[in-house]
């Protein structure tokens, strides 16, 4: 077994055993805190496997998000369809055909650059942003408040703690998928392709199918976290299809360092569980700190925070040898 | 496929040894990180239990503003007028024997912000009232995580589109029918017939300009047009020149902060001869107009040179304690409205005899206020809103206000049927 599986095993196994520390609090801010972390952590997973495992610079994967949010809260508010199961469902069939567009639009033909990548799917959640900002039917500028809990076989699921293990249980199981993927002769291929795209199809590797497959996948899994968003927090809105959101991700990647799959997940989790703190400590001046952090991290440790251990893992392996 | 890692035997052995001292050193500080960050967490855990305060022990009051993003210019006086009034009250005993403190929490001018800011005070401050708030989508956004699922009294404080009628939930700004009516009745009176609307794209000028139409259709006015653009619009160049092309006599609008501004500078410059009225004219919105702003009409609960010794000595030692939010209490930055919420509060709480929920909830419904900033004020009961003092007001052009005329106290029409 490889280390990332190993690690991501450990990972799926320490959490239901630390996780009744957090539950005898009794404090339900902080497990819906917890709650977000894995949602988002799925997120950034999707960013992760897009740009930081293929080289798809993906700048508007907040776009799937919001898509998936608005499709799963709108039918539990207005179409009484509140069956968890058939909600993720609908996420995920949205996912995929919103994915499979964008895809074929982006992939299909000749290669494309990484920035333009970038700028166009920055532009389509710049534009879904606008378009729910604007449009009625979803709610104009309040998105879709007070949206029902989700059921399952017919029962509500109402307590955080419940929800807590929803979210935590589609992370696992999207984080295993991904290591699989990963870990398997196609995470080579679409590793290949991150490297050189061009090498990649001369050894003749199909380079557009394997980026369609992946951007379709990220999308979807994107998509089902939009949907967990929504049912959980009781609520959707325009930003969460937007720019804010899309920029943090790529800002927990860039942080925890794209390519090194955990990196990004430990700078969520760092940033997220801080920001519940900092936030109350310093309502004015903690985004600002945080913007600067960021700039600090892109300026001396291009690769992010988990190249920290790789330098000084190397200094002592230079020791060991002189 | 070629398997990449293992082309070559026998440096994959030695890749082998490196890696696994590498994978065990990795996997330790992997686990230690994740040790670090659930460690960092339990820390926070010191969760303040919800029963009946001891004796004397401060109260938690919950201040949901915006601090930062495009409203922070009224979570500046929000937070100001808060402070003043929590001080005020403490000065003079307290509620029930007991201090307030304020909880302040950022909702960001954004829903999504405000709901976590808002689960905060409840869920893990368990404040003992919430109110805040300053635009109508963060009210729908965070309503359900205070007052519903929090089981929390939540007073929304803002002139507003009305039919907030949410169990827990007290409304303390104007109502439509308060704001509204009386504005367009003036209107009519002057002999203006045709009316053009305009407002940016959400629930509450949407709402307003509703009830602007049913005014003036009632009336014998007529509408020539009716305009929306986005939240964010900053170029008013395309909606001026429907403005000025329709030539109205008069133009009723509703373009919220930062459109507000550019709009109707660009409508008076193109120059419009009609009247301009609208809900969001006073001595705070005024300054960013300039001198364009001359002849603007409106109706509030409170204008800086309202004939009332209560609200000029109140307003005036708000001034000289907060000098960072010195002309900041203006009612379009909902101030009287903040002052009166936690003193209709303190009203109830002691009332009710109990800081709990349900009872204090019960005995909102018919509270009042015999001197609160701007006049007298109190619940109608059933209805969820109060019988306000409203007044008519024309703007000038170095950002003061007219007073035209003291309209008294107008009944809310809001919520008869509350559920209580």
């Amino acid at each position: 077994m490889k280390r990332r599986m190993r690690i991501g095993i450990a990972v799926v196994c320490a959490v239901p055993i630390l996780s009744p520390l957090l539950f005898l609090s009794g404090n339900d801010y902080l497990i819906q805190a917890v709650t977000r972390i894995f949602i988002y952590g799925i997120l950034v997973l999707s960013v992760e496997m897009c740009w930081g495992q293929t080289g798809i610079f993906t700048f508007g994967q907040a776009a799937f998000f919001g898509f998936g949010g608005y499709f799963a809260g709108y039918m539990a508010k207005n179409e009484n369809i509140t069956d968890l199961g058939v909600l993720l469902l609908i996420a995920l069939v949205a996912g995929v055909i919103a994915g499979t567009l964008i895809a074929l639009f982006l992939f299909s033909g000749k290669r494309v650059g990484e920035l333009y990548v970038a700028l166009v799917t920055l532009a389509i959640s710049y534009v879904c942003e606008k378009l729910a900002n604007s449009w009625t039917f979803v709610g104009s500028g309040n998105g879709i408040p007070g949206i029902p809990f989700p059921t399952i076989f017919g029962k509500e699921i109402s307590s955080s703690i419940a929800l807590f293990f929803i979210a935590f249980g589609l992370f696992a199981v999207s984080m295993i998928i991904c290591i699989l993927i990963i870990d398997s002769q196609l995470g080579l291929a679409i590793n290949a392709v991150r490297d050189d795209e061009e090498r990649a199809e001369f050894f003749g590797y199909n380079r557009s199918l394997i980026q369609i497959i992946i951007f379709i996948f990220s999308a979807v899994l994107a998509s089902i976290a939009g949907a967990l968003f929504s049912l959980s927090e009781g609520f959707i809105s325009p930003s969460s299809l937007g720019l804010t959101l899309s920029t943090s991700t790529v800002l927990w990647v860039v942080l925890g360092g794209k390519g090194t799959f955990y990196g990004p997940m430990i700078a969520l989790a760092i940033l997220e569980s801080v920001d519940v703190e900092m936030q109350k400590a310093l309502p004015s001046l903690w985004r600002i700190l945080v913007g600067l952090m960021l700039l600090l991290t892109m300026i001396f440790l291009p690769k992010g925070l988990m190249s920290l251990g790789e330098k000084s893992r190397n200094k002592r392996e230079q020791k060991k040898t002189t | 496929m070629i398997r990449l890692s293992e082309s070559n035997p026998s440096i994959k052995k030695e890749k082998d040894k490196m890696n696994k001292t590498i994978r065990r050193k990795n996997l330790l500080k992997v686990s230690g990180i994740t040790v670090g960050v659930l460690a960092l967490s339990s820390t926070l855990l010191v969760a303040p239990s919800q029963a009946a305060p001891a004796t004397g022990s401060p109260i938690k009051v919950g201040v949901l503003t915006d601090m930062t993003g495009a409203f922070a210019i009224v979570g500046k006086s929000n937070k100001a007028v808060a402070q003043f009034t929590i001080d005020e009250i403490n000065k003079s005993g307290g509620v029930l024997g007991h201090k307030l403190v304020m909880d302040l929490a950022d909702g960001g001018s954004a829903p999504d912000v405000a709901t976590q800011a808002a689960s905060r005070l409840v869920n893990q401050d368990h404040v003992s009232m919430v109110v805040g708030g300053v635009a109508s989508f963060t009210r729908v956004a965070v309503r359900g995580v205070i007052a519903t699922r929090g089981k929390t009294l939540y007073v929304w404080p803002a002139s507003y589109e009305g039919n907030e009628c949410t169990n827990n939930v007290w409304n303390t700004g104007s109502a439509p029918n308060q704001q509204v009516d009386p504005t367009v009745k003036y209107l009519l009176a002057q002999g203006k017939k045709t009316f053009f609307l305009a407002g940016s794209d959400y629930l509450y000028p949407r709402n307003i300009l509703a009830r602007v139409r049913q005014d003036v259709l009632a009336g014998g006015g007529s509408i020539v047009g009716e305009e929306y653009v986005p939240l964010d619009m900053t170029d008013a160049s395309n909606l001026t020149s429907k403005v000025v092309a329709a030539n109205a006599d008069a133009l009723f609008e509703v373009v919220v902060l930062p459109g507000t501004a550019p709009f109707i500078k660009g409508v008076v410059d193109a120059g419009y001869k009609g009247t301009i009225a609208g809900t969001l004219f006073d001595e705070g919105i005024n300054p960013l107009i300039g001198t364009e702003a001359q002849g603007l009409i409106g109706v509030q609960d409170y204008y800086g040179p309202i004939k009332d010794a209560f609200s000029q000595s109140e307003v005036a030692k708000f001034n000289a304690q907060h000098p960072e939010a010195k002309g900041l209490f203006t009612s379009t930055f909902n101030a009287p409205a903040w002052y009166r919420s936690i003193y209709l509060w303190k009203a109830a709480v002691e009332k009710a005899g109990s800081f709990d929920t349900a009872k204090v909830n019960k005995a909102m419904d018919s509270v009042s206020l015999s001197k609160s900033i701007g006049g007298p004020v109190g619940f109608a009961p059933g209805t969820k809103h109060l019988k306000l003092s409203m007044y008519l007001g024309q703007s000038n052009g170095d950002g003061s206000e007219t007073v035209l005329k003291s309209l008294g106290q107008i009944s809310p029409y809001q919520c008869s049927a509350a559920t209580n």
